[in-house]
């Protein structure tokens, strides 16, 4: 029955099915053809995967991230991240991985930060005579931490399949994300030096006051969320809706550029994008049943724990495995299919589900600068006009950072589990 | 046909907004209600819950048509010719097999469960969970009408 499960699920995602749809197709074939269950079940645990509270959250934190990209918070936060690093070496490449950490705290997703910070700091970084396979893999690898600075869609998705508090994992995301952002700058300044890229003219002091008034009213959204949920006001979901709500007051009355147009093109695209993560949860909800019904992570667990009973060893193993999956499978997808399997695993070998999640998300996060799917790299690549083997040739020391910080995290959990 | 599916199309962009928006105003109300008087609305979550789920089913069957569900397309652009209308044809056709289980066991769950309410709001579940034979009529829809299109270009029609 497994084996069924599995060939004709993994025959239809390489021809292209939509995973959604494999997923569905695959679990009833093997209720079908190997079980007395009624088919019944498959329409039930759609139903019972969609129907769960905290799941709101994700639409919500869509709109909010699409609406603060949409008023064209991305400029201001470039423009705040300037003064502060804008003068060093290779000024420019601080500023891109500055405004990306902070626009993640915004928006929830690797690719809408690469597209927003990357179209306004390739350009201008071509301008001051950096190099542009050196600037897209900047721009990619900061993109990451999109998905990393919660709110995160992906932590969100592994806090609901895994059982464990989502607002816990938004503030254990913060340290990592902060030690992410200082090594990607530690990166950009040395190669910088190397190639001798300079700073930027600092502006003087009534300038920057005045652009530090005006992104504050930015900067105070994700303030509002996570002060929010570690003061205990709201829930995770909630602070989404407190989020949408703010931006919305932010766009008309302080910025006063949200069109009544815009929010309907923004209504739609959250609705697009909502559609296809839960639908997906659905469907992978029949998926897990079935596996569970055999057993499987069960047998997995065991399994992996006959190899070794060392929780730095298993970490090191399922680090590989979610490297791998993650160069070809979506971020969303990897946690979704990945986690109710896993979880055994970690409860198994005693490792605290916390810690795995916060790891799981990075982990899974770097599969945005890998290709072949790496849709990060493709993004950079198309702001620029260089080939993406350079860009991928350029993204590599990043990519090590990111894996070398990993099984740093395994070795030191303590990082990843501060609140 | 055309007209039709595009008005269809374009009523369901609509109706999902509105259900996002009633669903967006539901939630901060909760907040809302619950920090400055202390209680919510009783039934406002489930009513959330329920608009989501119907938003995520009308939304998906939507995304049928203008093919935004994700897949790996990596291996799929290596294929050769032949074998990449063979895939589009098992796509197709795992679709729309999909589309006809919602179809069947959805309307089966829908009316079974007609008799039970549900514990707040008081509502038929079989209303909820009519979102599967309508969810499967239009995916079945806008999957006949793609697999017509693939038919025409390799000139098998």
């Amino acid at each position: 029955m497994i084996i069924t499960l599995f060939i004709v699920f993994f025959v239809l995602i390489i021809i292209g099915t939509p995973i959604a749809f494999a997923l569905l197709i695959s679990s009833t074939a093997a209720i079908y053809f190997f079980s007395h269950v009624p088919l019944l079940i498959v329409v039930q645990r759609v139903f019972t995967g969609l129907d769960v509270f905290a799941l709101m959250a994700i639409p919500l934190f869509l709109f909010a991230g699409y609406l603060m990209t949409a008023i064209k918070i991305s400029d201001k936060l470039i423009a705040l991240a300037s003064i502060f690093l804008g003068r060093y070496r290779g000024g420019l490449s601080l500023v891109t991985t500055g405004s990306s950490a902070v626009f993640g705290a915004i928006s929830g997703s690797a690719n809408a930060t690469t597209a927003a910070i990357g179209s306004v700091m390739i350009p201008s970084m071509q301008k001051k005579g950096y190099d542009q396979a050196f600037s897209a893999a900047v721009v990619s690898s900061s993109g990451v931490l999109g998905l990393i600075v919660p709110p995160s869609i992906t932590m969100v998705l592994f806090g609901v399949s895994a059982g464990v508090s989502i607002g816990g994992l938004f503030l254990n995301g913060i340290v990592p994300a902060i030690i992410i952002a200082a090594g990607i700058m530690i990166i950009n300044y040395v190669i910088s030096c190397r190639r001798g890229y300079g700073g930027e003219q600092p502006l003087d002091f009534s300038e920057s006051m005045k652009v530090i008034k005006s992104s504050a009213v930015a900067l105070a959204m994700p303030i509002i969320i996570l002060g929010g949920i570690y003061a205990g006001i709201f829930t995770p979901t909630e602070s989404a809706a407190v989020a949408c709500a703010y931006g919305l007051l932010v766009g008309i009355f302080f910025y006063r550029n949200l069109t009544f147009t815009m929010m309907l093109e923004i209504s739609k695209k959250t609705i697009k994008t909502t559609s296809v993560i839960l639908f997906l949860i659905g469907s992978a909800s029949v998926f897990t049943y079935v596996l569970a019904s055999e057993n499987v992570p069960r047998t997995l667990a065991l399994f992996i724990i006959d190899l070794s009973d060392n929780p730095i060893v298993i970490m090191f193993l399922l680090l590989g495995l979610l490297l791998v999956l993650g160069t070809f499978l979506d971020n969303v997808a990897a946690v979704v299919l990945l986690t109710p399997t896993l979880m055994p695993v970690i409860n198994f070998a005693g490792i605290d589900p916390m810690f795995f999640g916060v790891f799981m998300v990075i982990a899974v996060a770097v599969g945005q600068i890998t290709p072949p799917v790496g849709l990060n790299l493709f993004i950079a690549t198309n702001l620029t006009d260089r080939k993406l083997e350079e860009v991928v040739r350029a993204s590599l020391p990043y990519f090590a950072f990111y894996v070398v910080l990993l099984s740093f995290f395994i070795i030191f959990p303590g990082l990843l589990t501060v609140f | 046909m055309k007209r039709l599916t595009q008005n269809l199309v374009s009523l369901l962009h609509y109706f999902t907004m509105i259900l996002f928006l009633v669903m967006l105003f539901i939630v901060f109300m909760q907040v809302v209600l619950r920090y400055f008087v202390g209680s919510s609305i009783s039934g406002s979550e489930e009513a959330a819950r329920y608009i989501l789920f119907f938003l995520v089913l009308l939304g998906a069957s939507v995304c049928v048509y203008d093919k935004t569900h994700l897949s790996i397309e990596y291996f799929q652009d290596k294929l050769s010719e032949l074998l990449k209308i063979i895939s589009d044809l098992v796509i197709s056709l795992s679709i729309i097999v999909t589309s006809l289980i919602f179809i069947i066991y959805g309307w089966e769950l829908a009316t079974r469960s007609m008799t039970q309410t549900t514990p707040s709001l008081q509502i038929p579940r079989g209303w909820i969970f009519m979102a599967f034979p309508v969810a499967g009529v239009l995916m079945f829809y806008f999957q006949i009408q793609h697999l017509v299109k693939i038919g025409r270009k390799e000139k098998i029609l």
